[in-house]
């Protein structure tokens, strides 16, 4: 009645091995995913980590613009923490924090004379020196030798930035503080003022020009301590004059009760306080005021016009910008 | 019954085995131990780390609802009153558009906002503990207020998957 076959008995040891593979193949399959989903999460975590460090970056290269447009001089650099902000730390520098590092790269932006921006310099565009086109790049390891990374590009303007224009000096010179638009405080006298106000050079002889001369300006106040973001002017220069050329220095100074105080000792080029007067605004689409002479509430500028005695090149206007 | 137990004892000449012996059993039983023992081990792992993605996810989630509200509420404030220029808070007090001031505060390890004069609000939920919450304004005095948050999540629990910690730390550039 209970006769058993030994054949059906029960599992012989190779079915038992064909399970506990099978299990562990469910088992390990299992594992994979929940080790995914772990993975997963510790990503979204150090997303959210990065995202923070990005916009960290982003925040802080706001504020930098907030506070003066001429610090963002360098094609890419890292941020700097100080206890009145963020300040940017030099030529190729970048940001480490734990397992994130951070780049932040600097572009030029162009316009058009209708304003639309443009990321390359084409035909018709025109550098806009007081906007730019900021990448900011976290990267991270992500394991076996993976990296992951974030990135946002940023467009900013210096749209707080004040100018303080001059396009007509013909009411002369002898005005040391600004007040008449139309005034200037010196010039060598090479320079002219011609009927609508623009500069040229002097005439020295009939179609014989003064070979260079230049102009000081009168003392603009600012009204508040100031930093001096770019200088801008416009120009008409003879197509065949090739030595002809405009060129601009200028000084700052703190207020002195009312009036400016003292002015720096030199001249001042792009390159800032240097000591010596070599260098000169020469880009007039703009170049950036280094902020060496920022902190300032007084500034002038002197103007100087470069012929080649046959011809001059005429000044139109110029623009100082500060925030 | 006398079948079975024949059966079990039987072992005469001639005739096949038809039970374990004793070392089978002691095989089989071995085998069984293993896969059941292998079997609670793994669902113990496998719940584990549930439990602690869920506690990775749910500090994740408060960090980043955290990060977003916070930040928002700087951008749209009109002004931030304190702490003021130079100074570190442990506390934010925005002046919000209409006069309404909010407050971001810790209370009993949950970040709240509390509008002046209003119903307070937890940001983060109980099971999430706040703590060194710490608001920096790196401005200078007469800028715009730049406001660094720092903060360190984690989660109430005291055993090992229970447990996890982040910090967050977010800058906002006063917008108005």
């Amino acid at each position: 009645m209970f006769k058993i076959k030994s054949r059906s008995s029960g599992q012989s040891i190779f079915e038992i091995v064909i399970a506990l593979g099978m299990f562990a193949m469910i088992a390990a399959a299992a594992a994979v995913l929940i080790m995914s989903g772990i993975e997963l999460t510790t990503r979204s975590g150090q997303l959210i980590q990065a995202k923070s460090y990005l916009e960290e970056g982003a925040e802080a290269i706001r504020s930098i613009k907030n506070r003066a447009w001429d610090e963002m001089v360098y094609d890419r650099s890292g941020l700097r923490e100080e206890a009145d902000g963020y300040y940017l730390s030099g030529e190729g520098t970048a940001d480490n924090n734990g397992l994130f590092s951070r780049t932040i790269d600097f572009y030029p932006l162009y316009r058009n004379d209708s304003g639309e921006p443009s990321i390359e310099p084409a035909e018709g565009y025109w550098l806009d020196i007081l906007s730019k086109r900021i990448v900011i790049n976290v990267f991270w390891d992500i394991g076996n030798g993976n990296n992951s990374n974030i990135a946002e590009t940023l467009y900013f303007t210096d749209w707080q930035a004040i100018e303080w224009e001059q396009n007509d000096w013909l009411d002369g010179d002898g005005q040391a503080i600004w007040s008449n638009s139309a005034r200037f405080k010196s010039s060598d006298g090479n320079i002219n003022v011609d009927i609508s106000g623009e500069l040229t050079l002097l005439e020295i002889a009939t179609s014989t020009f003064a070979p260079s001369g230049y102009l000081e300006s009168s003392a603009f106040d600012t009204n508040k301590t100031a930093n001096f973001a770019a200088l801008i002017w416009e120009e008409e220069i003879p197509d065949d004059c090739t030595d002809c050329q405009i060129k601009f220095q200028i000084k700052t100074a703190a207020d002195d009760d009312g009036w400016p105080g003292v002015w720096q000792d030199t001249w001042c080029g792009p390159a800032g306080v240097d000591d010596d007067e070599d260098d000169f605004f020469t880009q007039r689409s703009g170049e950036l005021i280094n902020s060496s002479l920022n902190g300032k509430q007084w500034i002038k500028y002197k103007a100087v016009l470069v012929g080649d005695g046959l011809q001059t090149p005429k000044l139109k206007s110029v623009k100082i910008f500060y925030q | 019954m006398r079948e079975i137990v024949s059966v079990l004892i039987s072992s005469g000449k001639g005739k096949k085995l038809t039970g374990f012996t004793f070392v089978e059993t002691l095989i089989y039983t071995a085998l069984i131990g293993l896969v059941i023992s292998g079997f609670v081990s793994f669902s113990f792992v496998i719940v584990g780390l549930k439990n602690k993605n869920q506690i990775v996810r749910e500090i994740n989630d408060n960090l980043r609802e955290t990060q977003n509200f916070i930040v928002h509420e700087i951008k749209e404030a009109d002004a931030i009153i304190s702490p003021t220029a130079g100074n570190a808070s442990s506390s934010l007090v925005l002046a919000m558009p209409g006069g309404v001031e909010k407050i971001f505060l810790v209370e009993s390890g949950v970040l709240k906002v509390v509008p002046a004069g209003g119903v307070e609000q937890s940001l983060t939920v109980n099971e999430v503990r706040v703590s060194d919450l710490n608001f920096a304004n790196l401005a200078n005095t007469g800028a715009k207020a730049l406001i660094k948050t720092s903060l360190h999540m984690q989660t109430q629990g005291s055993s090992q998957e229970f447990r996890y910690v982040q910090n967050l730390t977010t800058v906002v550039c006063e917008r108005y």
